[in-house]
């Protein structure tokens, strides 16, 4: 008979690694939640939780096209209300977004070949696109745009944002709003309109839900490569199909982290995928101190292991004071436990 | 005593199952908030299977009747309160080990009825023995005497835990519980009803199962699978040698007493007393299987 | 009746119909359904009938929609108004 039941220590079961890897997917790593499909007591399927996106679907094909992804996605919703959480996101491959979209999914972007972002829910894609145009109303021409975690806002940041505001008449700055980095987005996104407040030509903006950090991307694709490209064609479609038309941005910068392969191929599919669209891309070097490239990441290692002076040369005077105020302490505390 | 030569299991919490139910020929359909929901779910399954109740209330020919949860769970009077006013034909109820478990659902349901005005003791109650002491408790439970015991049902998925045994095909584990249910069952003039074949895809099982089912004196089964339906319902009915040796067992015995013999016989044996109520239950089952004609 | 909290009854499989319930100030109702086009206004006075019935008058009521009868969709709803009163 088939039901649903939560898979408990899904790193330790076999069955549930080969149903991934069938579908091409790795375990999805700190998740919240999970349902798996039974059929007595085979696991034909699974979903996970994590936040509010439903990640790692995969439906052994034997039992496909009964309904199941119906009681599968079911299971899930009730999950994830039962977290309080009424909206969803899934994002798949390309293959399986119709069977979402009969489902009542709708269709926020779509980054094939490497996966389709979808919603469903209360709030929509519209909604937001709405509330972003409500900010640009009036702003000058062209503009431009940054989408940053900024986690916490650096030199290079601030870099970054001074070229784009020399160059453009208006600019936009997006903090990606999921909280999965190690500083809190609150905290974030303030250390960010400390950082440019004196720009009178930056607007700070929340990414709100479609603007996804690599960090909620991941686990989808097992070669590591194509993960990056994935995530950079994620972010074109999003930001070509919903950010840029909201907020009329022709422009979107980026920078580069020469020793990041990573990096390279993300910003490489940006700059296939938004020129196409209508939005030029600049890539824009990184600065450097010392001959050492100016990157939150750099930041948060010399943290942890407590290099206070390096740390002073990579981030503003803003930054700095929150990095030593009690309000920053216990982040940094976890941040050295957590290795 | 109604005959229910098939009882289907259907999901509680499925409303395109419950909404097939009425074409799939079953004698009885067992909307299930058991088993066949998760804990999570049996307060919104609850709600449906009510609903249910309400919108085919005298539209269905057969047997509507509702697996409760048992009475050691927090479930069950939930199940009661909310569906009985909804007037099933009868409810299940599982895990049956004690004559005091069916006389706790039957007090309630006495209550409900009365909070409603609905007509006293006409949902009736079915009980099913899945446990070894409800296996030996068989005797007392179908004696109990609430008015509602409409039959003793076998469950033999559950029976084979609490027995220590292992579950096979031929199910010999589960021999001495079958046929001491259909002995308490005959003794206490109850009609049988055998558990479930678990094989959904084996047909040619459990068909002999079956076979084997009505030859220790089940009158009917439990199916879990639509497609078990007519196979089961063709081997609990009567066949027509079957119903032909019944009208003639009637009709001799009603010359006899027209003419006053004491003893009658038929192609040379003698008619007993059980076989007259035996042979009225086979043309019961044909008048119905025939929608009347016979 | 007030909603304490989100809640969720039914499913998205055929014949069923999936209702999501939220706190609101006011009474706000969307309707998603296969068959949208023919059935959605009755799908919706439905709902308000069975929502006046249960005596709730401000929610965020999501409604999707695989083809169920009317007394599913009173039910389901029924359920997710009932869990939404429930604590924890």
């Amino acid at each position: 008979m088939i039901h649903t039941e939560k898979i408990f220590r899904p790193d330790r079961n076999p069955r549930l690694q080969e149903l991934l890897t069938r579908f091409d997917l790795t375990l999805p790593e700190n998740t919240d939640d999970n349902v798996g499909l039974y059929d007595g007591d085979q696991l034909v399927g699974c979903g996970f939780l994590k936040g509010n996106m439903f990640q790692g679907i995969a439906i052994d094909p034997a039992y496909q096209g009964e309904g199941l992804s119906a009681t599968l996605i079911s299971a899930l919703i009730q999950l994830a209300v039962q977290r309080g959480m009424t909206y969803y996101q899934i994002i798949t491959k390309p293959s399986m977004a119709t069977m979402f979209m009969n489902l009542g999914f709708r269709r926020v972007a779509d980054a094939s070949p490497y996966a389709v972002f979808l919603e469903n829910g209360a709030g929509s894609v519209a909604a937001y696109a709405k509330s972003l145009q409500e900010f640009a109303q009036g702003a000058p021409e062209p503009r431009a745009c940054l989408v940053m975690n900024c986690n916490p806002f650096t030199l290079g940041h601030r870099y970054l944002v001074e070229k784009a505001a020399a160059e453009n008449p208006w600019v936009f700055l997006l903090v990606v709003e999921e909280d999965r980095s190690e500083f809190p987005f609150a905290d974030r996104i303030r250390l960010v309109r400390e950082g440019v407040r004196d720009l009178p030509n930056v607007q700070v903006l929340s990414g709100g839900d479609y603007v996804i950090s690599s960090r909620t991307f991941p686990a989808y694709f097992t070669r590591q490569e194509s993960l990056s490209a994935a995530q950079g064609a994620m972010d074109a479609a999003v930001f070509a199909a919903v950010v840029a038309p909201a907020l009329g941005v022709a422009r979107r910068y980026v920078g580069t982290e020469p020793f990041s392969a990573s990096t390279a191929l993300y910003n490489e599919a940006l700059t296939e995928r938004l020129p196409p669209r209508g939005i030029e891309v600049v890539v824009v070097e990184r600065t450097s101190a010392n001959g050492e490239i100016i990157s939150a990441s750099k930041v948060r290692q010399c943290l942890r292991e407590g290099d206070w002076d390096q740390v002073k040369k990579l981030v503003p005077e803003s930054t700095w004071a929150y990095l030593r105020s009690g309000a920053a302490e216990h982040v940094i505390e976890n941040m050295k436990h957590k290795e | 005593m109604r005959i229910r030569r098939t009882l289907l299991w259907i999901p509680g919490n499925n409303p395109a199952m419950m909404a097939n139910a009425p074409i799939l020929r079953a004698d009885t359909i067992g909307l299930d908030n058991e088993d066949a929901v998760q804990p999570g779910d049996k307060d919104a399954a609850r709600i449906l299977i009510r609903n249910y109740l309400e919108s085919v209330r005298g539209k269905h020919p057969l047997e509507l009747a509702v697996r409760i949860n048992d009475v050691t769970t927090p479930y069950w009077k939930d199940d009661i309160t909310c569906i009985a006013p909804a007037q099933p034909d009868a409810f299940i109820v599982p895990k049956v080990e004690r004559p005091e478990d069916l006389y706790l659902v039957h007090e309630l349901l006495t209550q409900v009825e009365k909070e409603h005005g609905l007509p006293e003791n006409e949902i009736k109650l079915l009980p099913i023995l899945e446990t070894a002491l409800g296996i030996e408790n068989a005797f007392l439970i179908a004696s109990t005497t609430t008015g509602r015991l409409d039959g003793i049902m076998m469950g033999g998925e559950d029976l084979v835990t609490s027995l220590g045994a292992l579950r096979t095909r031929e199910g010999r584990e589960i021999d001495y519980a079958r046929c001491r249910i259909v002995s308490a069952a005959r003794a206490c003039n109850l009609n049988p009803i055998d558990t479930v074949f678990p094989d959904v895809e084996d047909i040619e099982g459990m068909i002999a199962d079956t076979k084997y089912s009505r030859q220790i004196g089940y009158s009917g089964r439990a199916v879990i699978s639509p497609r078990h339906v007519t196979y089961a319902n063709e081997v609990y009915s009567p066949s027509e040698k079957d119903i032909l040796y019944a009208q003639e067992v009637l009709e001799a015995y009603e010359e006899g007493r027209r003419l006053g013999k004491g003893a009658v016989s038929l192609h040379g044996k003698m008619i007993d007393a059980p076989m007259i109520p035996r042979a009225q239950q086979v043309l019961e089952i044909a008048k119905m299987i025939r929608g009347g004609k016979l | 009746m007030t909603i304490k909290h989100a809640a969720v009854a039914g499913t998205l499989e055929s014949c069923d119909v999936m209702i999501t319930v939220e706190p609101s100030d006011t009474l706000e109702i969307t309707v998603d359904s296969t068959v949208k086009d023919l059935f959605g206004k009755k799908i919706l006075a439905c709902v308000e009938e069975n929502l006046k019935k249960q005596g709730v008058t401000a929610a965020k009521v999501q409604v999707q929609d695989k083809g169920a009868f009317d007394c599913t969709i009173a039910a389901r709803l029924e359920a997710a108004v009932l869990r939404a009163q429930k604590e924890g």
